[in-house]
């Protein structure tokens, strides 16, 4: 297993994602089950679904041979807790867990990345998910969290 | 920016649609009557092929290779369009920051320069058309005051002095971090200049943005040098890319960590378009001392020809006049050369037109200030072009995948 193309948007404090493409190169069906990171107290795993951020049921399924991508606006690593500010151009390492028992590290660079973080701290997003294109709609924000 | 052959569309349809239905083109009643005939799904904005256009999508799918022993951008003939930033590292800024932007402009030179999106690119569709692009990264003197930095600036990075006649205006001058963006499309440039500006923001704060100019890709025959707005062709004189000529007038052999490396230089000449179009063709031409038409030089021959200083007429005074742009601009010992590759500016009109003149040099100092300091003392050409902005850089040598630009020096 190994997450791609990896990134965390930089946050000073709170709660920040990670994002990048899980891929699994294995001919068996791989769930990632949790994390662990000396950058946060908590790492969780998330999905965004009728524009409200939760954590996911059961993990990320990766098909054999198959990729997952985990972007803004849908499935996402949680850094929770954060021990200090992830400034630009950090390396945040991660470890994930799969349900195999095994786990794998994840160097992850600190992006900038603005987004409409404020309108969805103000809640009720749907709505503008449908308007905007969900893809590019944040769905968490580092400075303040959302609950 | 717009070319003719956009307008052509903008009416609805494309020129190719209106001639292979035998309307003219220009007249609005013509224009009407195509449109209630043809009811063709054709939006103002659905981009149709034109006449002389591929019309495949192949320009905008090119690339060029991000890596190498020296940057892209440098010998890479120029592009249609063109954004250079200038960056100020924030005070109190370390050499461990500057290593940081240094990797995350790297990193969004590989995707952006192969197609893809930037890591955390703001609109990652936008970067789907390459065209061509490439970003090309220099250090201003004032990194060099970074902790332990010093002993590695190259003697002749300071600031380019004030030449006789230069209105400098800081709004246009100066910057620690240099990024020149090229490309074909021009929304492509755009997209690009967010991206490293997203990614420069925690570190640095825009001193200034400067976007430039030529003619639209494939408008004209390959190889052909491009005019400037006084409609000079400009940039006839330049080394070959590829040759050994080339590589030592543009790339620099010391210090070691600027080996493949280069001297940038970024002067902003803004022209008086008004005033130069009311002298006659012949003044225009003795002031250059090359023709309007193709730009041969006075002294005769095609337009690559050697300017033939020593030529005089059949009265005894010199064909290239003593203060012919040409002759100023000529190399007076062989170490005087320069690789030019300037971009217009401007929308043309009430004193907003000229050009962002880049250069690139192993040595800046030796062999570009002596011809501007003798184009700022005699070019009769100064009546009409002021020099408004200036700015210098080292810029490093080309990197390797899993590599970035500047690891030879900030790793040093």
């Amino acid at each position: 297993m190994t997450l791609t193309d990896a990134w965390v948007k930089a946050a000073d404090s709170g709660m920040t994602g990670e994002f990048g493409v899980l891929t699994n190169s294995g001919d068996e069906e791989v769930t990632i089950v949790g994390g662990s990171s000396p950058a946060a107290g908590v790492v969780e795993l998330h999905e965004v679904a009728d524009g409200q951020m939760k954590a996911i049921d059961g993990g990320f399924v990766v098909p054999a041979g198959g990729t997952l991508t985990l972007e803004p606006g849908g499935y996402h690593v949680m850094l929770m807790q954060l021990t200090g500010p992830i400034a630009p151009g950090d390396e945040v390492t991660t470890t994930l867990e799969c349900s195999t028992g095994g786990s794998f590290e994840v160097v992850a660079t600190a992006k900038e990345f603005a987004g409409g973080n404020e309108e969805y701290v103000g809640g009720g997003m749907g709505g503008m998910d449908d308007m905007n294109g969900a893809s590019q709609m944040p769905s968490m924000d580092g400075s303040q969290p959302a609950g | 920016m717009t070319e003719p052959g956009d307008n052509g569309s903008a009416s609805g349809f494309s020129r190719r649609r209106l001639l292979l239905g035998g309307a003219a083109i220009g007249g609005s009643a013509a224009l009407v009557g195509a449109a209630a005939g043809a009811a063709v799904a054709t939006s103002v904005n659905q981009r149709d092929q034109q006449p002389g256009d591929s019309g495949t999508g192949a320009l905008g799918e090119s690339t060029v290779d991000p890596y190498g022993p020296h940057q892209a951008g440098i010998a890479t003939p120029a592009q249609a369009s063109a954004a250079i930033a200038s960056f100020s590292l924030r005070p109190g800024s370390s050499r461990t920051d500057l290593v940081k932007l240094m990797k995350l402009l790297s990193d969004d030179i590989e995707r952006l320069a192969a197609g893809e999106p930037a890591l955390a690119d703001p609109v990652p569709e936008l970067a789907a058309v390459p065209a061509n692009l490439t970003v090309t990264v220099g250090f201003g003197p004032g990194v060099f005051s970074l902790d332990g930095l010093a002993p590695y600036r190259p003697e002749w990075l300071v600031d380019l002095p004030v030449f006789a006649g230069d209105e400098i205006d800081p709004a246009f001058t100066g910057g620690d971090i240099l990024v020149q963006i090229c490309s074909d499309d021009p929304l492509t440039v755009g997209h690009t200049l967010r991206v490293v500006s997203n990614d420069a923001a925690a570190f640095t704060t825009t001193r200034w943005i400067q976007q430039g100019f030529h003619n639209a890709p494939g408008a004209l025959p390959s190889g052909t040098v491009g005019r400037n707005l006084f409609g000079q062709v400009d940039g006839i004189v330049n080394p070959t890319p590829g040759t050994a000529d080339f590589d030592e007038v543009v790339w620099s052999d010391a210090p070691a960590w600027l080996v493949g490396g280069t001297g940038m230089v970024v002067r902003r000449v803004e022209f008086e378009l008004e005033t130069w179009t009311q002298l006659d063709r012949a003044g225009r031409e003795e002031i250059i001392g090359r023709n309007l038409s193709d730009g041969a030089p006075l002294s005769g021959g095609t337009p690559e020809s050697q300017v033939d200083l020593d030529a005089v007429d059949e009265r005894g005074l010199s064909v290239i006049a003593p203060t012919a742009h040409a002759r100023l601009a000529a190399p007076t010992n062989p170490r005087e050369r320069i690789l030019r590759r300037p971009y217009n500016f401007g929308t043309g009109v009430a004193g907003d037109a000229g050009q962002i003149f880049v250069a690139f040099a192993a040595d800046p100092a030796e062999q570009f200030v002596g011809i501007q300091r003798r184009l700022a003392e005699s070019d009769l050409l100064n009546t009409w072009v002021t020099y408004t902005g200036s700015a210098i850089a080292a810029v490093p040598p080309g990197f390797s995948p899993g590599g970035w630009i500047g690891e030879t020096l900030l790793e040093a």
